[in-house]
């Protein structure tokens, strides 16, 4: 086993890339330990695991969300490696746009997999180690199109509506053992899903949050790094949405 | 760990060493665990916890016979859960899957072999 001396290990599903690097890397910074999976290693994690070969502080492995089997060897493996799973963000998705009526059922397979059944996967099998330890904290990353409706991403939206209830029937379900579920929900932010809107669209959104601008991907890994902190003990089955005020 | 498979006598010596455990991490009255006691009128405990006893199970035997042998809504009493086990590592043994067994499997690979938009 690694020594851990105590910190607490922190599963992020999809953390080399976008939002999940930036939880990744605001969680190592907090002194976290890091555990996490993508279908392919990016700059950042052969990074990390180049100046960690010790596996101190950073693991990956490369792992298909959508495969059960492959999920549950790659927490047994944390577990067995760091002695606890502390803290799990579900945050490996996937953005399917389109009318509803003309998509592909192939792409709305897609999205329901990764988004809703690979963190219902990931959640089970973290729940089995937490529940034994008596204490944990799970993050769902959903979205504000989960709770205002959104033209054109009705698939997406009932994926990320998916994940809040979920969150707050395990907030029920694993309180009593001392385990929190909470949803973090993005409004637009800078990212590949947003890269692809036109210019028209962007200067839209901006101009309808209060804010006045779009959410940087570190704007959201500051919030889920407050839900993951003692700061936020009595907070369970919420979802705290982050929108610059888009849907106030 | 156990790390050969289990004869019955492991099996339930470690079961009931786990819901003792439970018992004296809750704070319920110990007491001699038998086969026909039930887990939630007789011992106290609730379905949170046969989870929680499932995955120490699963840790201790490496084995978790209700994802496709034994539905968890049938065990009311040690016996249950022990007999789960005992199910779980003889099918195991002989190499013998009922037809039921077959079928979720067959599904199972049909949907890991079955294209995706992925590729």
């Amino acid at each position: 086993m690694t020594s851990g001396a105590g910190r607490t290990v922190v599963v992020i599903s999809g953390g080399s890339r976008g939002l999940g690097m930036a939880i990744a890397s605001r969680c190592l910074s907090e002194g976290y330990i890091v555990a996490t999976y993508s279908r392919s290693a990016s700059p950042f994690v052969k990074n990390q695991l180049e100046f960690d070969p010790g596996r101190t502080n950073f693991f990956w492995s490369e792992v298909d969300a959508t495969d059960s089997a492959g999920v549950k060897r790659f927490v047994s493996e944390v577990y067995e490696r760091y002695g606890q799973i502390g803290a799990v963000v579900n945050n490996a998705g996937i953005g399917s746009e389109g009318i509803f009526a003309s998509m592909r059922l192939c792409d709305i397979d897609l999205c329901v997999d990764l988004n809703l059944k690979g963190t219902l996967y990931l959640t089970w099998v973290c729940a089995r180690f937490m529940i034994q330890r008596r204490g944990g904290c799970i993050i769902n990353i959903s979205s504000v199109t989960g709770i205002r409706g959104h033209s054109g991403v009705a698939v997406y939206s009932a994926t990320k509506a998916g994940l809040d209830g979920m969150t707050r029937g395990l907030a029920r379900e694993l309180g009593p053992r001392g385990i929190r579920v909470n949803s973090v929900a993005p409004g637009y932010f800078e990212s590949g899903m947003v890269d692809q809107l036109d210019d028209e669209a962007k200067a839209r959104i901006i101009r309808r949050t209060p804010l006045g601008r779009l959410a940087s991907a570190d704007d959201i890994a500051e919030v889920v790094l407050f839900m993951i902190s003692p700061s936020a003990s009595f907070i369970t089955g919420q979802t705290i949405v982050v929108d610059g005020g888009l849907t106030c | 760990m156990l790390n050969h498979q289990p004869n019955s006598a492991e099996i339930s010596k470690t079961v009931r060493d786990q819901v003792g455990l439970l018992l004296d991490e809750k704070d319920l009255p110990m007491r001699e665990i038998a086969s026909e006691d039930r887990l939630n009128a007789d011992l106290g405990l609730t379905s949170l916890d046969l989870a929680i006893l499932v995955a120490a199970l699963e840790m201790k035997l490496k084995a978790d016979p209700f994802q496709e042998l034994v539905p968890i809504t049938s065990v009311r009493t040690v016996g249950d859960l022990e007999g789960a086990y005992v199910r779980f590592f003889s099918k195991a043994e002989d190499g013998v899957q009922d037809e039921e067994l077959t079928k979720v499997r067959r599904r199972a690979e049909a949907r890991r072999s079955s294209p995706g938009c992925l590729e």
